[in-house]
């Protein structure tokens, strides 16, 4: 892995940046497609980022673990956009199969590259899978490791947070802030190690990338300069906390989006105060467990106390 | 020891452990608990004695000997020598073992009642008493106290406060019996626990605890 992140030195920082840009028209190509709309001019967009990155910087050496998977993702793309358009259903099948195809083989190359997964739609069977809002969110998922992991070529700023060049101060404030709140929560014991170890936040132009947990997917955004966060979570009890704590404390005004959380954000919030949101969210990590915890406790109690009950009553004493 | 085959009788129709090696550990380390309520020790005991019979082969004679030789068969109980007991605590099923320390009432399952320091803990279904009690006791809490100590599905410890000895003996039946409705109690306070828990209070404290993190760890 060392190897190959020193091939890239001479190129990483602009690599990163064009991959964050591709993720982000990926991301928003999978939103419309989800809405119904026409998607592809964003998609084809994204396509042509990633096809202008490999033309410049795939001759280089060291890098072909990047660039195979750069390959797989683009002719994912492609496939993908050709059988959305498809007029004969037979037609639509193969190529959003074959899009389907070369993700899976986009994100094998990406394990052995950076160590994780990237697909969120994996585990759903074909029929879900193979939609192209779904087959664009898993494809911008793994663009978006290549990202993280060009990114990181670079050293971090406030531990979890790994800046480009020519990024907007106020996103970088932003991102600094969460990553200084998440140490205090952390500190406080409110995270579980996994989530703890996923964190990270990349800043590229005016945009806040925050991975915010280990689950698939767990991620947000900020735009400082459209003053627009959108939160990623499948989880309603810890969006509705989210969106309040985003509301009270950020002065957010937030949609939360039903069956959101995957291709459509499932809160998208205008925010004036980006440094007060990016410290929301960093409530956000391992919310989930906290509240499953909490639950837990509470019906133990009252289960512990039916039985002692029961067991007095059984045994004629008290 | 005088009447250990009746003893070990006695113990294989209660069905305590496994296997006679098995089950005469249980009675070694309820005797030791009733003798010295010295949990740790007694728990050492146990395991010494489980590690050298693994295969469920006969224990040391001699080892049995140096425990139960203090002990002596009165009707159903097992009164350590010099102690009094209330001969009405000795006629049933159960075995009843009284110590200089406390007793412990072994009865369908490994351990169904111990009384230590005059407070009592019983078993309900299959549970293991000595087990836990052991562990609050490492774990700094006291031996036995009143409430559920633990449970699951499958049974109960239950601290049930201040008794006797001989007061262990008379629940022996009602312990018995409780057991059998032991599944269809815990499946009933499972749903009423399900049915008490209210989601928006508990999101309440958690967007709080939060919300007071956010606002003393922002500048």
């Amino acid at each position: 892995m060392q190897e190959a992140a020193e091939g890239w030195r001479p190129v990483s920082w602009e690599v990163a940046e064009a991959l964050f840009e591709a993720e982000k028209l990926l991301r928003e190509a999978a939103h419309e497609y989800s809405l119904g709309k026409p998607g592809s001019a964003k998609a084809w967009r994204a396509f042509q980022v990633l096809d202008s990155l490999i033309r410049e910087h795939c001759s280089k050496a060291g890098v072909e673990l990047l660039c195979s998977a750069l390959g797989f993702l683009h002719s994912a793309v492609r496939s993908t956009l050709h059988g959305a358009d498809a007029a004969l259903p037979e037609e639509r099948a193969g190529k959003l199969r074959v899009a389907d195809e070369f993700i899976g083989d986009a994100e094998r190359l990406i394990v052995k590259l950076t160590g994780k997964q990237c697909r969120w739609g994996a585990g759903l069977d074909e029929g879900l899978r193979r939609r192209p809002a779904m087959l664009l969110n898993d494809a911008a998922a793994c663009v978006h490791r290549l990202a993280e992991w060009a990114a990181r070529l670079r050293p971090a700023v406030e531990g979890r947070c790994f800046v480009l060049e020519g990024a907007d101060p106020r996103a970088v404030d932003a991102c600094v802030e969460w990553a200084r709140v998440a140490r205090l929560f952390e500190d406080k014991g409110m995270y579980s190690s996994d989530d703890a170890a996923a964190l990270s936040g990349y800043v590229s132009g005016s945009r806040v990338q925050l991975r915010v947990g280990s689950a698939s997917g767990h991620a947000a955004e900020i735009d400082v300069e459209r003053g627009v966060l959108r939160y990623y979570d499948r989880d309603k009890p810890v969006n509705l906390a989210v969106k309040r704590l985003l509301e009270e404390l950020a002065g957010a005004e937030c949609k939360l989006n039903e069956g959101g959380g995957d291709a459509v954000p499932s809160l998208e919030c205008r925010v004036g105060d980006a440094r007060a949101a990016a410290r929301v969210l960093a409530a956000a990590t391992s919310m989930d467990v906290r509240l499953g915890a909490r639950i837990e406790a509470a019906r133990a109690e009252v289960e512990k106390g039916c039985i002692l009950r029961g067991v007095r009553e059984a045994l004629g004493i008290g | 020891m005088a009447g250990y085959e009746e003893l070990l009788e006695r113990l294989k129709r209660l069905k305590v452990g496994v296997g006679e090696a098995g089950q005469v550990v249980v009675l070694l380390e309820a005797a030791c608990l009733a003798s010295t309520g010295d949990l740790e020790a007694c728990r050492l005991l146990a395991d010494r004695l489980r590690d050298r019979a693994p295969l469920g082969d006969r224990l040391d004679a001699e080892e049995v000997r140096k425990v139960l030789d203090e002990f002596e068969l009165v009707g159903s109980c097992l009164v350590e020598r010099g102690v009094e007991v209330d001969p009405s605590a000795c006629r049933g099923e159960a075995l009843l073992i009284v110590g200089r320390r406390g007793a412990a009432l072994l009865h369908q399952g490994s351990a169904a009642g111990l009384a230590l320091g005059g407070e009592c803990a019983v078993t309900i279904g299959e549970a293991n008493l000595l087990k836990v009690v052991f562990l609050r006791h490492i774990a700094g809490l006291k031996p036995v106290e009143e409430g559920v100590l633990d449970y699951d599905w499958r049974g109960a410890v239950v601290g049930i406060g201040a008794c006797k000895p001989e007061q262990l003996a008379a629940l022996a039946e009602r312990l018995r019996r409780a057991a059998r409705r032991y599944w269809s109690l815990h499946e009933e306070c499972s749903a009423a626990a399900e049915k008490s828990v209210d989601a928006r209070r508990i999101l309440e404290e958690e967007v709080e605890e939060c919300r007071r993190l956010l606002r003393g760890g922002g500048r």
